[in-house]
Parts: structure tokens; sequence; C-alpha cells
């Protein structure tokens, strides 16, 4: 009778752990949260779980098996294995927490059309990207200025954006919001290109021509940035001769050789300024 | 053994005065015009400046020391990085008083081979045929404090750690404004110009691919030292890229790569040019003759002249560069010649003229 | 002497290139992808970038199944980089840590571009995958299925390739 006992109750162990070992698990669970695997059964066995960021290896108990949220952050599917029965389930997106926001080009000439672009990446505190579509809001805008806004909706995760910069020089503010999360960054908005440069000249003290530019503007009324270079050249009997100048607070100037009659041309890159005729009969 | 001792000293003393024999038979006085320059040039090769002086004529009126930074550079400029390899002479003129010698000189220097050719007066004195060696008087730069406020731009970038989408600072921007393939001597040839569009100074290089028949790629070169690298904002530089023994019927295509980097750079010195003018050389070769004028404060070392040619349409028809052996000391103006093709020089209808700097004391 | 010492030369080599660990495409094999860059916005992808991306990503899927199948973190460097590298080189040494190990076998990629930057900085993707994944303890396989998973992929572009930057599954709808 003690051996049949023995032997039911050896055959209820045997089942238990292996065949109606049955494991559950929570179908979907957000980033960070713990979860809770059901494994049928009592006593201990081996759980393997299997992640997109990480695997372990512990022994558990039967029931209910508590995973809990820093082995669960990382979005993606996960498997566990107990004695050869396996569950699969997903960890989702925790809230949106930080914005990847990449803002181009960090300086761009002012008044130019969608010259400002940016790219933002939604994620969780996990680093994970975040999938629903949600409103993204951009702003550009520098001081004393309206600016320009922009709400777009995101799609798997990125929302972007193409702006004009503005007609004023200087650092405009490139911010982007979503869900209480948001970035700012800095577009440096700078002259374009030089508008109308204008030169006159006067005999310096030592007998050379000096020549200087009026301020140096681009078409919206922008200084053109100091360092930039400003090309004078004089062309008389002697031959040619040219001072790579450098605009410094505004204008630039240069002293050119002395000479009876000449031909003074300015230029700043491809920009062609006014020319004087030195001297001689205009 | 005792014998021996002795027997080594006397002929070790009579080695010493052969050799000194020898020496003073290499400094014997020239004979001909065309020996004196060939013995001053003979030392100047083996870097024995007193021996070289001695066939330094007395009407040059050159003291010793002007002679030494004439021949072996001063202020770190580039003579002093080069040595003379090797010089060929030819007598143009000569008669019982004096004689004019063409001098053809390959130096080696830190920037490669450069070639010079001098004609040199040589005249009769008591002590044998002596070359003149004038030397231009460098004129003092009177003390004065040249007061220096160009701007420096300092870049600060974020880490080296992967914080992508983070607030960075973007490469200038820099376009190509010309581009004009030639064929020169079997060599395939790419000439143009780079324009720094950008309101940032920025280090610049080309580089080139030439795509065959095939759509294949069959050569890639850079515009190595024929360029301007340093653009300030609105600076535009010549450049030429040459690909030796490449036939241009083998090229469908080029593809030109203009690279840009932001640099901390200095918008210091301005080097003026001056006087510039197309002329022909003692040997009726075109070249490009002007002044430098270093218009800061601080010597500039090593100057690199670069020189772009136009035709009458305004197209890049030849680039060509040289380096100045003299550095420019402050408001000195210094003379350089970079050559022209003679082929092209009727065809220069004008001329652009930048210059590089290498100067040793400067944080670019 | 000299022919003898030759033929152990020879010998060596040849014994060395047998016991030699193959490279990764010999290990890894070569992954089916294709690829559709159709509905990219709001820039078109370059044919030079196309068949870059290509290129890639199948060499990324290529390291990263070497790395799982050998526990090596330093296979993923070349192809994955930021979250993506970390979050997989912490799956590696988490395997490694507990003598686990899976086996990737990659039957073939639809991969469909979906946001491609005006800049050309960045490139998302979505990525139907069919794959079978055994997992093991030491030698012992614990595990094994085969399942349709769909991934969204960020790419960006580094020196001279572009690298996986996020390879998020998700769930089937």
């Amino acid at each position: 009778m003690n051996l049949i006992r023995a032997a039911f109750l050896f055959t209820c162990y045997f089942c238990s752990t292996l065949c109606l070992a049955q494991l559950h698990g929570p179908g979907r669970v957000p980033a960070g949260t713990g979860a809770t695997l059901q494994a049928a059964g009592s006593g201990s066995s081996i759980l393997y779980i299997y992640g997109p960021g990480g695997a372990a290896k512990r022994t558990v108990q039967r029931g209910a098996i508590n995973l809990p949220g820093e082995e669960l952050q990382v979005a993606g599917r996960y498997i566990a294995i107990i004695d050869g029965n396996s569950v699969s389930f997903f960890v989702t997106p925790a809230s949106l927490q930080n914005i990847s926001f990449v803002a181009r080009p960090s300086r761009v000439p002012a008044a130019a059309k969608g010259a400002v672009q940016g790219s933002a990446f939604l994620f969780d505190a996990f680093q994970n990207l975040y999938l629903p579509t949600t409103k993204v809001s951009f702003r550009l805008g520098t001081q004393g200025s309206a600016g320009e806004d922009r709400t777009v909706s995101s799609n798997q995760g990125v929302a972007w954006v193409q702006l004009d910069s503005g007609r004023r020089g200087g650092p405009a503010d490139f911010a982007v919001y979503s869900e209480g999360a948001s970035v700012r960054r800095i577009v440096q908005q700078v002259a374009a290109d030089p508008c109308g440069i204008h030169m006159k000249a006067l005999p310096a003290s030592d007998g050379n021509i000096l020549v200087e530019t009026d301020p140096i503007l681009d078409c919206a009324g922008n200084a053109v940035p100091d360092g930039t270079i400003v090309t004078f050249t004089s062309i008389d009997a002697s031959g040619r001769s040219t001072v790579d100048a450098r605009i410094k607070r505004g204008f630039a100037s240069a002293e050119l050789p002395s000479a009876p009659v000449a031909t003074l041309l300015v230029a700043a890159g491809v920009v062609q300024g006014n020319e004087i005729h030195w001297g001689g009969v205009r | 053994m005792n014998k021996i001792l002795p027997a080594v000293l006397i002929v070790l003393a009579a080695a010493l005065v052969a050799a000194a024999t020898i020496r003073s038979s290499a400094l014997a006085p020239a004979t001909t015009p065309e020996g004196a320059v060939q013995s001053l040039l003979g030392h100047v090769k083996n870097h024995d400046a007193p021996a070289a002086y001695r066939y330094v004529a007395k009407q040059s009126n050159t003291p010793f020391p002007d002679f030494l930074r004439d021949v072996f550079g001063q202020d770190s400029n580039l003579r002093t990085y080069s040595s003379l390899q090797v010089f060929n002479t030819r007598v143009l003129h000569e008669d019982d008083r004096e004689a004019s010698v063409r001098a053809s000189l390959q130096w080696a220097s830190a920037v490669g081979a450069v070639y010079d050719t001098r004609d040199m007066k040589v005249v009769r004195e008591d002590t044998g045929w002596k070359v003149i060696w004038p030397v231009a008087v460098q004129p003092k730069v009177p003390p004065q404090v040249i007061p220096v406020n160009y701007l420096r731009w300092d870049i600060v970038t974020r880490g080296s750690d992967d914080d992508w989408g983070a607030q960075n600072v973007d490469a200038p921007r820099v376009r190509i404004i010309s581009m004009n393939p030639v064929e020169k001597d079997g060599n395939f040839i790419l000439l143009g110009e780079i324009e720094n569009e950008d309101t940032v100074p920025g280090f610049v290089s080309v580089q080139a691919t030439l795509i065959g028949k095939d759509g294949e790629s069959i050569a890639q070169e850079e515009s190595f030292d024929k360029i301007s690298h340093i653009l300030l904002p609105k600076e535009v530089s010549p450049f030429r890229i040459d690909f030796p023994n490449m036939s241009r019927d083998r090229v469908q295509s080029v593809h030109l790569q203009p690279n840009a980097m932001l640099v901390a750079a200095s918008a210091d010195p301005v080097i003026g040019v001056l006087h510039q003018a197309l002329q022909k050389d003692s040997s009726g070769h075109a070249v490009l003759v002007g002044e430098l004028l270093n218009q800061s404060g601080q010597t500039v070392n090593i100057p690199h002249v670069l020189a772009t040619f136009y035709d009458n349409a305004g197209k890049v028809i030849w680039v060509s560069d040289g380096y100045v052996d003299q550095s420019l000391a402050p408001q000195t103006p210094v003379a350089f010649s970079i050559g022209v093709r003679d082929d092209l020089a009727a065809q220069v209808h004008t001329y652009r003229v930048t210059v590089n700097q290498y100067s040793r004391d400067r944080i670019q | 002497m000299i022919p003898y010492a030759s033929r152990l030369v020879a010998l060596l080599v040849l014994l060395g290139c047998l016991f030699a660990e193959p490279a990764m495409s010999e290990r890894s094999p070569q992954v089916m992808l294709s690829f559709d860059a159709t509905s990219a916005s709001p820039r078109r992808v370059e044919e030079s970038t196309s068949r870059a991306i290509q290129r890639d990503y199948a060499h990324a899927w290529q390291s990263m199944t070497s790395a799982l199948a050998e526990n090596r973190g330093d296979l993923l460097n070349q192809d994955f980089t930021g979250t993506a590298r970390r979050q997989l080189r912490d799956a590696v040494e988490a395997q490694k840590q507990g003598g686990l190990s899976r086996r990737i076998i990659d039957h073939g990629h639809r991969l469909r571009v979906t946001f491609y930057s005006l800049d050309g900085s960045a490139l998302e993707a979505d990525d139907t995958v069919d794959l079978e994944i055994q997992y093991l303890a030491g030698d012992k396989l614990l595990s094994s299925e085969r399942i349709p998973s769909h991934y969204v992929v960020l790419l960006t572009p580094s020196e001279n390739s572009w690298k996986v930057r996020v390879l998020q599954e998700l769930p089937q709808p």
C-alpha cells in the first residue's frame, strides 16, 4: 500500500514538474515595469530568460515568478524558458522622456528659404524609440522677433521640419517640444553674401593709395562678419597689386602702392564691388 | 713594437700634411671665370661658407655675414632648410677682365626641389677670377609697435563620446567655383578654384577621382600644396591636381570632392602682393614677378605664392606656385618670381596671386 | 636542408589556415535582403546610399548573429553604434556570465525605408524578417522557434559606412 502511495505521489510530482508544467507571460509590459510569469506546478526550476538587451539564468520557485523592472528596460521581444516550456512577451516603450534633436545647420545665412532643418527622434527614459504617434512642436525664433512655429505628428518615433531662416543675424533658438520633453539648439544666423560693396580711395600720408569700403552688409542689412576677406586690386603701369584685406569692425581697408593713374577694384568672394579710376578720367 | 708607433705617427703626419696640401689646392685661385663660379658653388654645396666666400669679389661689397645669410638662410626661411644639390654653369660672355656666367641651381628643400637660374658677373682680381655676389641690403625695420587686432577663431566642439544629435558646429561650407581639365606633356591636370562661402575659417582640400570609360575609378589624387589650405571667410584659392602619365582619352568623367574642416585660425597676417607683372626672365621664359609685403608685425618664415591665370573668357587656364626662399620681415617688400607656361603666356588675359604663409612662432 | 625547411613552413602555414578562425562572412551565411526606398521621405534615397544601406545592414545582422552565438561583443563595433551597440553588448555579456547563447538562422529581410532626413544624417526603416532562433545553455538546446518578426531600425552614417543605432522589435500588430 505504501508502495502504491509512493508511486502515486511520485507520478503526481513528476507530472507537476514535467508533464503539466506550463508557462504564462504578461503579453505586453511597458519598459522598466516589473512583470509576473505564471509557471504551473510547484517546486524549484531553472528559469532562462532572453531579451534584446540581456539574458539570465536563475533558480525560481514555480508559481508566480516576478521579473523586476530593471530586467525589462529594453523594448522588444523576450522569451522565458522553464523546463522546455517557453513563453514570449513584449516590452513596449515607456512614456516619452527624451528627444534627440538633430538641428542643421549650426550656421545659416539669414533670410534663406527652407535652410533650417530639424529632425526629432523620440525616446523613453531607457532610450527605446517612442513609437506612438504624437504631436511634436518646433519653434525657431531670434530675440525680439516672433519666430516661426510648426507642429507635426511623429511617425514611428520621428518628426521633422524645414523652416526659413530669419532675416536678422544672430543666434536663433531652435527648440522642439513634445509631451513635456523639450530640447533647445542654437542656430547661428549669419549674414549672407555681401550686397553692393562700395569703396572709396584717398591719398595716404606716405603717398600710397588708401582704399576703404563702406560698412559691408548683406542684402537683408546684416553686417558681414569681421574676418571676411575683401580683395582690393590696383592695376597701374607697373602691373597689378592685390591686398586680401579682412573686414574689421564692419569695413575693410588697405593701402595700395602709389601710382599716378590706376584702376582700383574691390571684391569679396565672387561678389564684385565698385571700380575707381584713380588719377584718370572717369 | 717600440719602432711601430713612431712609424705610424710619421705616416699619420704625412697624411695630414697631404690633406692640408690638397685643401689648399682646392682653394687655389680660379684661373677661369667658370672655374670661379664652380669653386664658389662647390663650397656652397659642401656647406663650407668661408671657403665659398674666398671666391666672392671685393667689389661685391658683400660682408661675410650677409653672404652667409644669403646662401644659407636666416629667420627659419626656406633657404635654412635647403641645400644645394646640383649646379651647372655656362659662360655667356668672357673677356680679359670680366665675364658673365649663368648657373642653373637645384636646391633640395623642405618643400621639394627648388630650381634657380642666376647670371653671375665674374671679374679678374689680383688673386684670380672672383664672382660678384651682390646681396640685397635688408632694410632694417625701425623699432615700433604694430598693433595687431585681427580676429582669431577658436572652436569648442562637443566631446568624443556618443552624444548623437547633440549640438555641434558644422564644417565650413565650401564650393568649387570653377574647374578646367587640361592635358600637358602626357599628364592630366585639373585646374580650378574653391571658395569658402561660410563665415568661419576652414582647412580645405580637393580630392579628384578619374572615372574611366568602363565607369570604374582609374586614379585618385589630391591638391596637395597646389592650394591654400586655410581659407578665411569668402577667400578663394586656386587648386591644381596633377595626374602624371594619364591621357585625357582614358578619362570619361571626373569626380571632384571638396573637403573642409573647421579649424582655429587667425586673420593675421595680411600679405600684400604688389607690382605684379608678366615678364620674360633672363632665359626668355615667361614669369610672373612682383613683391610681397608683410603688413603684420611678425616675420613670415616661408611664403608660398600661388598664381591663377585666366583667359579672356575668365576661365582658369593654369595654376602655378613657387616658394620664396627669403622670409618676410614686417613691412619689408620681397621680390618673387614664378614660372608661367610659355605656350600659354599669350593667352593669359588676367591673373590673381594669393600667398600662403608658414610662420614658426605663430599659433594658427 | 632548405627544401625541408620550406616544406615545414608550408605545412605550418597550411595547418594555420586550417585551424584559423574563419572570417565572419564565412561564419555567418549571406543575409537575404529585399530593399524598398520608395516610401522614403522627406529626402529621396540616392542610389549609392541604397547600395550602402543594403550592404551595411546585411553585414550588421551577420555581426549580430555571430556576436550572440559566440558571445563576442567586439564583433558589434563595426556595424552598431549608440543604444543598439550598448544593448547588444549587454546581452552578450549577460549570456557569457550565464553560459548562454542564441543561434539565429536568418531566412531573409524585407527592408522598407520610411524616413531619410534632409541632411542625410539619419535613416529609419521597417524590417520584416523571418528568423529561426535557437536558445542554448552551453551546448544544450533549451528552445527553438521560427517567427516572423518586425523591427524598426535607425541607421546613421559614420566615416565610411552606415551603422545601426536603434534596432527595436515591435509586437505583432
